[in-house]
């Protein structure tokens, strides 16, 4: 019977156009009441854990020897670590909620009628969150700067944007909240279900970098090593550190750091787009 | 136009939830989808539009599968669940944003509210809708990208009296201008006025593909007779071939004649009657009969195939 049929118009099988589909998550995104306060939420809270840092060091100066003050990092101050995971687990559970959100509303079916070319769909929703999240990173990583600069006031001199590894550091934050938000919704494209979603990525996230530190089973030092230091935390770290002076881990280059950050945000596209024909 | 051919869907090992379903939807009239629940009416739909996989054969949308359509809303509207929407958002945003995907313009936004009756709730968000507004929602949602062709799955759910007649005629209106138009339901009672043609389906299996008219006659019809002298009138019955069948002190169920034929016999042969009365041949009870089949069937095996 389908010989029958009259040859189909070209604009039937004419793909929904890019800049359509990322308009369209834009809007969605931003009608949501809950996402735009959360990330209103996050900038002034990590522009004031920096200056709250800073200003401790600030503090201490006066009782340093001038060998501590040589290896005082301020990028512990601006970027403290621990308190980063914490922003890492939130951009990751922000990407799982944007897919988790719209299986447990069943929202992905009728997203889906209306576009059926599911990976450009998907590939829309990343262009906008990853885009979303590097404004986000990039605007954490200037205020915390700034902040850390003021608290040091005219007491710790020397450091300014221009200081080598600050702009580094700014821009590993920059990557490294959207690429959570990927591995966020990578994960919630594998595990369907909200609440094991978000246990997942919290998990991964908060205890992850915990979890698998020093030497890992089964692995010699130099590749427990390696695979530690590719973990998406530790890779962002070695952006932000400064000074070497008492590290005596094995620390990875700058290189293989932004390759561990690179490769995470590469896996966190292609799995999806893999599992794109299940059932929804 | 749909087309369905030897289309299957199977959950796991048990029954299939369709099974080599093969019909054809024809533009220009209202076509019932009919079955009990759990009959693989919604798996049938959702595999229509590329939400699940068949398990094998096709099923097309104007010669093509579903997923090979650039902008969906365009081609075909559907409204599968009503709740199918993020309660967050208000209804303009989540119309707004389906719209700017199939580059549909803005402006349909406000005249879909029109159509569905909710434009002073434009604003609101979907999460205080009643159901009734969630699926007057989900139709304007259909009607989003004037497509030519229309599922919608189980659309009066929900909806008050009035509403169910604005749909009716709103269903009835969109096949007249030349639509394909497919209205699912399990209730036999909400298709008699909306549908000219009815495909039946039961256990995942095609059990009618044809007219209203021609379904409702598939009823057993018959004949019952009240009459203070039963024994008198069955014997002239069955004199003239009736099978006769005694229910009551006064009452006879008889098969084979016509209402009037059994007044006509009764008449000539001077035995009083007190009512005459056709029954059968009611849409219901064709649907009752012919589905009860499949309805014990899948209850027997319900452990196996009870997915839907």
């Amino acid at each position: 019977m389908t010989t029958t049929t009259p040859a189909a118009t070209p604009s039937a099988t004419a793909p929904a156009r890019r800049r359509d589909l990322i308009a369209a998550e834009w809007l969605k995104l931003r009608s949501l009441r809950s996402t735009p306060i959360v990330l209103a939420l996050l900038v002034p809270l990590y522009v004031y854990f920096a200056y709250d840092a800073a200003s401790i060091t600030h503090d201490a100066w006066p009782t340093l020897s001038a060998r501590q003050r040589q290896d005082v990092d301020p990028g512990h101050d601006a970027l403290p670590f621990p308190r980063f995971l914490l922003l890492m687990a939130t951009a990751g559970t922000i990407g799982a909620m944007t897919i988790a959100g719209e299986h447990a509303s069943g929202l992905i079916r009728t997203t889906f009628i209306a576009v059926p070319a599911r990976g450009r769909v998907l590939l829309a929703k990343m262009v906008v969150l990853s885009g979303v999240l590097a404004l986000l990173g990039l605007i954490i990583g200037i205020g915390a700067w700034g902040a850390t600069f003021v608290a040091y006031s005219d007491r710790i001199t020397g450091f300014s944007f221009g200081t080598p590894g600050v702009v580094r550091s700014i821009a590993g934050t920059t990557v490294m909240v959207p690429m959570c938000a990927l591995i966020g919704m990578a994960a919630a494209m594998i595990v369907r279900h909200t609440a094991g979603v978000v246990f997942a990525v919290v998990v991964f996230f908060l205890l992850g970098p915990v979890a698998i530190r020093g030497r890992l089973p089964l692995l010699d030092a130099a590749s427990s090593a390696h695979l530690v230091n590719a973990m998406p935390a530790y890779a962002w770290g070695r952006l932000t550190i400064m000074t070497q002076g008492h590290i005596v881990e094995r620390i990875p280059s700058i290189a293989a750091a932004w390759t561990a950050l690179a490769g995470w945000a590469l896996a966190a596209i292609l799995v999806p787009m893999l599992l794109r024909h299940r059932d929804v | 136009m749909i087309e369905f051919h030897e289309l299957t869907k199977r959950y796991g090992r048990g029954a299939p939830a369709v099974d080599r379903l093969t019909c054809s939807v024809r533009p220009g009239r209202v076509t019932g989808f009919l079955g009990p629940n759990g009959a693989g009416k919604t798996t049938t739909l959702r595999m229509l539009l590329g939400l699940n996989t068949p398990t094998g054969g096709t099923a097309t949308i104007d010669g093509r599968a579903f997923r090979t359509f650039g902008t969906g809303l365009r081609h075909v509207g559907a409204l599968l669940d009503a709740n199918d929407v993020h309660k967050g958002r208000t209804a303009n945003a989540h119309l707004a944003a389906l719209a700017r995907s199939n580059a549909l313009p803005r402006g349909r936004v406000r005249e879909v509210l029109a159509t569905v009756g909710l434009s002073a709730a434009g604003a609101r968000r979907i999460g205080g809708f009643s159901l009734g507004m969630r699926q007057r929602l989900g139709i304007a949602t259909a009607l989003l990208g004037d497509p030519p062709v229309l599922l919608f799955d189980e659309p009066t759910n929900g909806l008050d009296p009035e509403g169910i007649r604005w749909a009716r005629g709103l269903f009835r209106e969109l096949a007249a201008e030349g639509r394909t138009v497919l209205v699912s339901s399990h209730l036999m009672s909400e298709m008699e006025h909306t549908a000219d043609h009815l495909v039946v389906i039961g256990a995942g299996r095609l059990i009618a593909d044809e007219s209203l008219a021609d379904f409702a006659a598939r009823a057993d019809a018959g004949v019952t007779v009240r009459t203070p002298d039963p024994e008198a009138l069955a014997r002239v019955l069955t004199d003239a071939g009736a099978s006769v069948r005694r229910i009551g002190p006064d009452t006879l169920a008889v098969a084979g004649p016509t209402a009037a034929r059994v007044n006509e016999l009764a008449f000539t042969h001077r035995v009083m009657v007190h009512e005459v009365m056709a029954r059968g041949g009611s849409l219901e009870e064709a649907f009752m009969q012919l589905t009860a089949e499949s309805v014990q069937f899948r209850a027997a095996s319900s452990e196996g195939g009870a997915r839907r």
